[in-house]
């Protein structure tokens, strides 16, 4: 994983949690804050199917719930700029 | 604002522009919206917002609980909630509220699926009621989109009894419910699904995680049709549209190809001008006023509109012709002067993206569509917009186009006259007015003039139809309207006035005059029988208000130049007050006849 691909995924979750990036760890999950809601989910699916132009099945979304998850199953999809 | 349309931008980037928006515009006018809901939609605000925004409203939004829709109406203490929202939107979705017709349609027998389309329209109709009882407020309800591959297959298609037929059927009755209230009107979502496709409506795996059943294209689709109603119910629906001619109206240029050369005729590409004629034909009939502004030279354009077999539009269709090799920024402000129209009220259509950049720069309050490079495209990016959507269509809109070709015919004889001889020029004019008290023929007019009149506008309420019934029918309250007629023809209702009567006071509510009825003294007339009322109704004193906006400078002096005299200054608003004991006033003699109710007045002395 590259670290530019992670410094990217890191600000669209940031940006859609309204968190600080600096906040956002490669481990960083659902668990670590009460803004990532099944709301909040749904905006960052949103987000990443713009950013990366991929698509995510149900199973994917139900999965990516931290940010290594997120960015392995965007490896799997080999997902650009990812 | 943020500049860019809404369909170039990321979701982030929407979210982002709000946030920002959220911040700055603070002194934006606040559009409150409360959702009722069975689904989650939240995805959709962010375009919601964005939307709004566009439209120079700050939209406050209450999603509401989910799934709670009847709970939330029919509990107490609710009324507060809904009673202070400028719009109410219900959205049940169809596989919830009609889950067995959705979900199960095969196991039912006939009588069942009559049972089952019984129960979904008795819950609609006890939300709409419970909450009509607890506010005027202007409600929208989704109806149900079609189920897209039905149960039976192409079966379904041929029976009135099977799930594609009952969907439709429960529509239709959804659309009686829906007229049986008033303020009440529905978003068509099976209309939106055929315009868009359900392909790009839904998106299945939101509808499995979390009961959220559109896709991102299908939040951005609903938000736009929520804005078109609320567009027209702030009175802010465009009212001109401002065409060019070459390479818009017709194919070619008229004054290099000729007449015979010009692409206007059943075949293609002239077909598709024809075509977007015919939508423009449509627009004048629902009484949008056409205006052309073109570069050219006029004999050209007259003749093509004379002698041209294939042109659908006539020269009788356009209230004014800009026709000139000056800039088109020029003649677009000439049109609203004309008109007497802000700028605001004018759509500005061209192929030309130069001209509409220019347009775009030096008048940002004018909308703007550029026609794209395809000719068949023209009549879809046109009606897509929705700019002179209204949710009433009144006798006065039908009328619109020759009441304003009658204005210019007043202009014109206007210029006889030297500006020291006003009153012999309203003389001349041989105006009649009737002031009457308001019925239900009336409210959906008087609450259109109340929506859209800015400038001659003394509080600028805005009332809905639902609220205006409710003035009408309380007491102490009187609600008048007021119409014209002259030598040029009939005006219709053009004023209004509500006042208040309490202790002996009466309070002037509103009180307005639709910009085509300015400047012929008949706010006078509207005045005298004001104080006539409050006399009547034996008040000593009768109070009127100027609240300032940024389009009523006009009558800034108002109450002040009749002998008002100012009680208080607050800071959005001048209370004035006339002692009725010194109040002589009497109509103006202009007039050929004033009637109020059943009384008539000035007629006799006219005759002598």
């Amino acid at each position: 994983m590259s670290e530019d691909a992670l410094q990217k995924l890191k600000k669209i979750i940031a940006d859609v949690l309204g968190l600080d990036e600096t906040s956002i760890t490669q481990s960083f999950s659902y668990r670590d804050t009460d803004r990532w809601d099944s709301l909040k989910h749904m905006e960052i699916i949103t987000s990443l199917e713009q950013n990366y132009s991929v698509t995510f099945t149900v199973d994917e979304i139900v999965n990516m719930t931290s940010v290594e998850e997120i960015m392995r199953i965007l490896n799997q999809k080999n997902a650009e700029g990812a | 604002m943020s500049g860019q349309h809404i369909d170039k931008l990321s979701f982030d980037e929407i979210v982002k522009s709000v946030e920002t928006q959220d911040q700055q515009r603070t002194d934006v006018e606040t559009f409150q919206i409360a959702f009722l809901r069975n689904i989650t939609l939240d995805l959709m605000l962010p375009y919601l917002k964005f939307l709004c925004y566009e439209e120079n409203f700050r939209a406050e939004i209450d999603m509401g609980n989910y799934d709670t829709t009847l709970q939330d109406v029919a509990g107490e203490g609710s009324g507060e909630v809904y009673s202070t929202k400028d719009l109410i939107i219900i959205c049940l979705h169809p596989r919830i509220t009609a889950k067995r017709i959705y979900a199960n349609f095969s196991s039912l027998n006939t009588a069942q699926v009559n049972e089952e389309i019984k129960s979904v329209l008795g819950y609609i109709e006890s939300v709409l009621g419970h909450l009509r009882k607890k506010t005027t407020s202007p409600i929208l309800i989704h109806n149900f989109e079609l189920p897209i591959h039905p149960t039976f297959g192409i079966l379904d298609y041929q029976d009135k009894h099977k799930q594609v037929n009952v969907v439709r059927r429960i529509n239709q009755e959804i659309l009686h419910l829906v007229k049986r209230q008033e303020s009440v009107y529905i978003i068509d979502m099976d209309l939106l699904q055929s315009r868009i496709g359900s392909v790009h409506l839904t998106d299945e795996r939101f509808w499995h995680m979390g009961r959220a059943p559109y896709s991102r294209e299908g939040y951005l689709a609903i938000a736009k049709e929520y804005i078109k109603f609320i567009r027209a119910l702030r009175g802010k629906k465009k009212k001109c549209l401002v065409l060019d001619c070459d390479n818009t109206l017709w194919g070619g240029i008229v004054g290099e190809d000729g007449l015979q050369g010009i692409k206007i005729d059943q075949t293609y590409p002239g077909s598709a001008y024809r075509d977007f004629q015919e939508a423009i034909l449509d627009l004048y009939n629902r009484g949008v006023l056409l205006a052309l502004c073109s570069k050219n030279n006029k004999a050209d354009i007259d003749e093509v509109f004379k002698s041209h077999p294939d042109m659908i539009l006539r020269k009788e269709n356009f209230v004014t012709m800009k026709i000139n090799w000056d800039e088109k920024i020029s003649n677009i402000k000439e049109i609203a002067n004309d008109l007497n129209i802000g700028l605001e009220s004018l759509v500005f259509v061209d192929d030309n993206e130069f001209e509409i950049n220019m347009v775009k720069k030096m008048l940002p309050e004018v909308s703007i569509l550029l026609l794209p490079k395809e000719p068949s495209a023209y009549r879809r990016t046109l009606e897509e917009q929705g700019f002179f959507d209204a949710i009433v269509f009144s006798e006065e809109d039908k009328k619109r186009s020759q009441m304003y070709r009658a204005e210019a015919q007043r202009k014109e004889a206007k210029v006889q006259f030297k500006s020291s001889d006003i009153q012999d020029y309203l003389k001349y004019l041989e105006m009649e007015i009737y002031i009457g008290t308001a019925d239900s023929f009336r409210v959906s007019r008087i609450s259109q003039l109340t929506q859209r009149t800015n400038q001659f506008n003394l509080t600028v309420k805005r009332y809905g139809e639902a609220e205006i019934t409710d003035l009408i029918n309380k007491d102490g309250c009187d609600v008048f309207y007021v119409s014209l007629n002259d030598r040029f023809g009939d005006s219709g209702i053009i004023g209004t006035i509500i006042i208040n009567y309490e202790n002996q006071s009466a309070f002037i509510d509103t009180f307005l005059l639709s910009c085509r009825a300015i400047g012929r003294g008949i706010e006078d007339a509207m005045l005298k029988v004001c104080i006539d009322q409050a006399r009547q109704k034996d008040c000593e004193n009768i109070f009127g208000v100027y609240v300032p906006s940024k389009r009523n400078h006009l009558v800034e002096k108002f109450y002040e130049n009749r002998n008002f005299s100012k009680v208080e200054t607050e800071k959005d608003k001048v209370i004035y007050v006339l002692s009725l004991s010194k109040a002589h006033m009497a109509f103006p003699s202009y007039f050929k006849l004033i009637k109020v109710g059943d009384i008539e007045h000035l007629r006799e002395e006219n005759q002598k």
